[in-house]
């Protein structure tokens, strides 16, 4: 039981982490708040299964691709149309409340074109495996592999790529990097493009657990920022362990408190790292 | 030379110009009252009910997030506390919803000493948080203790308000019942928003540096507003359980908390009249815009998009724009280039 | 030597920021009723030691005195309910109010009518409401700013913002005044206006300190100036003597101010 427990706990870690990634990316690129960004899961779940896998009959990895890219291209339009102009308000106020915004219109836009059922997609990694007596959903074990692989794309992306290098310099110092000659608008659109496409990625991994709704990531996207405060704002490798910290967490909590509090667990973390350590596990002390 | 009783309609003091706002209230309260006599229609009332109970929370919001400018998306899980005291208490204790409608103000003095500290140490951002995150496990408990809160069923049959034996529950009664508790309500803020405490939350969301060097405690501001706020919601909380009669958890989650944010933001923020007409307007626009079925909500949260780009200050400020263009205009007639500029001059 | 009317007392202030000292042992006095000048090159200091004095920053070591009461540990609102008032080198005034509000919060702190009795008594508050718009109109036509009291501050000239600081802080009733850089930004018609201003003050029994890259303006005014350079403390006197000091003429001045006739005038 316990092992099971972890496992989930780990799996859903990971997906706290990502989410924590996506946002965090846009906030050091572009001081923005995305608090659409659980529609952006949402809207890509709904493209790849909606429209592909189920619509079409296209092959789930076809479809990945696909909707990646669709996905990519809709977060620089988002980027250019939307972020750009609430980036440049006098308050913090009208930024959130613009992406809050955006959040509804997407989730209305979803509902209109594939209707307000819920479904899923069948036989998408639904089954269990056995690993020495214990039984473990397969989606678990695909979501730890896949976030895995990801993560060290992604490290090797800022670390090792021109454009990952620029994009880390443009979070850094907007002013340096344009003394150095970089196009900083280019590579801000490009860091909210990649954090979309993170948000594909979270999407498509949650639809055997989630099912595919216009409220699907809705409790995710919120405790993704709860894994981003708890583990450190601001810093990537904070959402890593702020992920797994409430991730781990919540699973565990099960075996000592009633199940309905499970999703409490994040939220209460959530308040009590803002009152008593807001910087975060990572995060240094306050001067 | 410009007279010195030009622009009144800058100051937070009372003059000439609130004396005239005070006029416009009554012309409205007038209006108001003989509403129901046009139409008699149960829905409508109802939802001029609605208005009227959305009215109180967003003049509470008002003074936290439109005055003092301190981010709060708590207004759902204030809301719900409010409303689960008179639901729990009148259903299933037999006390009077007067006596619960009462216990809102402590429960919402409570509640806004807890948010309000939080909000000095945290700001922007993390407040917004922390205020979702209340609102979320306020939601949570209350879907989740159902021995205590009938869990997702929610409480019904809530019993309406009687007045020396007279009900006013019905839907008439009770919509100038609550025509006179917004009353109450407005008269309220005019006095708090029109005085040093309305100068004292705007300071705060302007300069708080400054502030400080006037020898204001900002904590103690701070959290005066958060409990004015709160007050308000969880009144406007009680008031809407009577309304409805049945609640439950669904309702009283993050997408109200934002409703009202957006009634704050269209009406204007930080204005009484805004948060009046945002009310107004965001709860009667199903109604309106029943004309585009099934797309209304994508239209609305598309204007509204477009509005907090574009004026982001709201409709009053357009109105006052509005108002002080013409104003120009017609004094530039009588007295003709007698305006000075004073940002020109020295 | 602490006199009978020090008003102000710096005693071996230090502030370190990581990896800096920004304010290395100071001690000075503030006599009282004096225009006292803190000068010195960018970057030595002179603004941490104004947020030292307001509350804005914490020493590192050391403590200040003003009138006898040690004020090192106190918030900046404490601070400012003493009688220490202060300006901002980037003027920090409530830019959606008017004029005439701007200088009311100054008198919130000294009103005695709580939340709930506003409401309630409305007498009581209207009395109070009188009281504070009558001493702020004062201020406000003793500066020359009563014709503009209902303008929206962010209409207003730069100058006429600036004197709009100094008004809030008469309306705090603050004794000692410090004014971060009161010259900066403003046209000479403008400036001579300002420091006629801070003369008048000064002879109403004010204290000012200010900091100020205007050598003209603080030859002019000043009874009495402290020099820094790279957070310490290198010289102190009348302009005459601060004029006349090698190290400060070679760390800041140059040798334009090496007046041969003295003469300041007051």
């Amino acid at each position: 039981m316990l092992l099971q427990v972890l496992v989930s706990g780990i799996a859903m870690g990971f997906i706290y982490s990502l989410v924590g990634y996506e946002f965090t990316l846009i906030w050091n690129a572009a001081s923005l708040i995305n608090f659409a960004h659980d529609k952006f899961i949402m809207i890509s779940a709904y493209i790849f299964a909606g429209t592909f896998v189920i619509g079409l009959g296209t092959n789930p990895i076809v479809a990945v691709i696909i909707t990646l890219i669709i996905m990519g291209v809709f977060g620089a339009l988002v980027a250019v149309g939307i972020f750009n102009p609430l980036r440049n308000m006098p308050s913090d106020l009208y930024a959130v409340t613009g992406t809050l915004l955006l959040a509804r219109i997407l989730a209305e836009l979803t509902r209109l074109i594939w209707g307000p059922v819920p479904f899923t997609i069948q036989n998408f990694i639904t089954g269990v495996v056995h690993i020495g007596g214990i039984v473990i959903p397969q989606i678990n074990i695909a979501i730890i592999v896949v976030s895995v692989v990801f993560l060290i794309f992604l490290q090797l992306l800022f670390k090792k790529t021109k454009i990952g290098k620029a994009m880390r310099c443009v979070s850094q110092d907007k002013t340096a990097s344009s003394l150095m000659g970089i196009n900083v608008q280019r590579y801000i659109i490009f860091t909210i493009a990649l954090s979309t496409m993170i948000c594909t990625v979270i999407g498509i991994l949650i639809i055997p657990t989630f099912m595919v709704t216009t409220d699907m990531g809705s409790m995710i996207g919120l405790k993704g920022f709860a894994a981003s405060v708890v583990g450190g704002f601001g810093i990537l490798p904070g959402n890593i362990v702020g992920g797994m910290t409430v991730g781990i967490l919540e699973n565990l909590s099960i075996l000592v408190l009633p199940a309905i509090y499970k999703d409490v667990v994040a939220f209460v973390l959530l308040i009590l790292f803002l009152l008593i350590r807001p910087n975060g596990i990572l995060g240094k002390r306050k001067d | 030379m410009s007279n010195v009783h030009d622009n009144v309609e800058n100051s937070l003091v009372k003059n000439e110009y609130t004396k005239s706002k005070y006029i416009v209230f009554l012309v409205l309260v007038i209006l108001a009252s003989v509403l129901p006599f046009f139409t008699t229609n149960t829905y409508y009332i109802m939802l001029f009910d609605q208005i009227l109970v959305n009215i109180i929370v967003v003049l509470g919001f008002n003074f936290i997030t439109g005055l003092t400018g301190q981010m709060n998306l708590g207004t759902a899980g204030t809301v719900a506390i409010g409303a689960y005291i008179t639901g729990l208490l009148t259903v299933r204790c037999n006390i009077s919803p007067w006596i619960a409608l009462l216990l809102a103000i402590p429960a919402g003095y409570l509640i806004g000493k807890g948010l309000g500290y939080p909000s000095l140490r945290l700001k922007g951002f993390y407040l917004a948080l922390t205020t979702i995150g209340f609102t979320v496990i306020v939601q949570l408990m209350v879907t989740n203790l159902s021995d205590l809160t009938g869990g997702t069923q929610g409480v019904q049959r809530i019993p309406g308000f009687n007045l020396f034996g007279i009900s006013i529950s019905t839907n008439e009664s009770f919509y100038y019942f609550l025509l006179v508790c917004v009353i109450i309500a407005v008269l309220i803020s005019i006095k708090i928003i029109y005085s040093k405490w309305g100068r004292a939350f705007k300071a705060i969301r302007d300069n708080i540096d400054a502030v400080e060097a006037c020898g204001i405690d900002v904590a103690d501001i701070k959290i005066k507003a958060f409990t004015l706020a709160s007050i308000y919601g969880c009144i406007g909380g009680a008031l809407f359980a009577n309304l409805s009669g049945y609640i439950n958890p669904g309702t009283f989650g993050i997408d109200m908390s934002f409703n009202f944010l957006i009634m704050l933001m269209v009406g204007g923020i930080g204005s009484i009249g805004g948060s009046i007409l945002g009310a107004i307007i965001v709860t009667m626009l199903p109604e309106s815009l029943r004309f585009l079925q099934d797309y209304y909500w994508l239209i609305f949260s598309i204007i509204v998009l477009i509005f907090v780009i574009f004026q982001p200050n709201g409709l009053v400020e357009l109105f006052n724009k509005i108002y002080k263009a013409v104003k120009s205009k017609l004094l530039k007639k009588k007295g003709g280039d007698d305006i000075v500029d004073h940002s020109k001059v020295k | 030597m602490t006199t009978l009317s020090t008003i102000l007392k710096l005693n071996n202030v230090t502030k370190k920021f990581t990896g800096l000292i920004a304010v290395n042992d100071v001690s000075m006095e503030v006599e009282e009723n004096t225009i006292h000048a803190l000068i010195g090159p960018n970057g030595s200091g002179k603004t941490t030691m104004l947020n030292m004095i307001n509350g804005q920053h914490r020493l590192t070591s050391g403590s200040i005195y003003f009138q006898n009461d040690e004020i090192s540990k106190l918030p900046t609102f404490k601070i400012a309910r003493k009688g220490i008032g202060r300006t901002f080198q980037n003027i920090k005034l409530f830019s959606s109010m008017s004029v005439l509000d701007n200088v009311l919060v100054g008198g919130h702190f000294g009103t005695k009518v709580g939340l709930v009795r506003s409401v309630v008594d409305i007498f009581a508050a209207r009395k109070e409401e009188r009281q504070l718009i009558e001493k702020a109109e004062e201020i406000l036509n003793m500066l020359g700013l009563y014709s503009l009291k209902n303008e929206l501050v962010k209409n207003l000239p730069y100058g006429r913002q600036k004197v709009l600081e100094l008004a809030r802080t008469l309306m705090i009733d603050a004794k000692l005044i410090l004014l971060d850089e009161p010259a900066a930004g403003l046209n000479p018609s403008e400036r001579l206006e300002f420091v006629s201003i801070l003369a008048r003050l000064h002879k109403q029994g004010k204290t000012l300190f200010l900091i100020e890259h205007n050598m003209d303006v603080v030859m002019t005014i000043s009874n009495r100036i402290t020099v820094i350079n790279f957070g310490a403390k290198i010289a102190e006197g009348t302009p005459k003597e601060i004029q006349n000091n090698d190290e400060v003429i070679k760390a800041y001045l140059g040798e334009k101010y090496k007046a041969p006739k003295g003469s300041e005038v007051e």
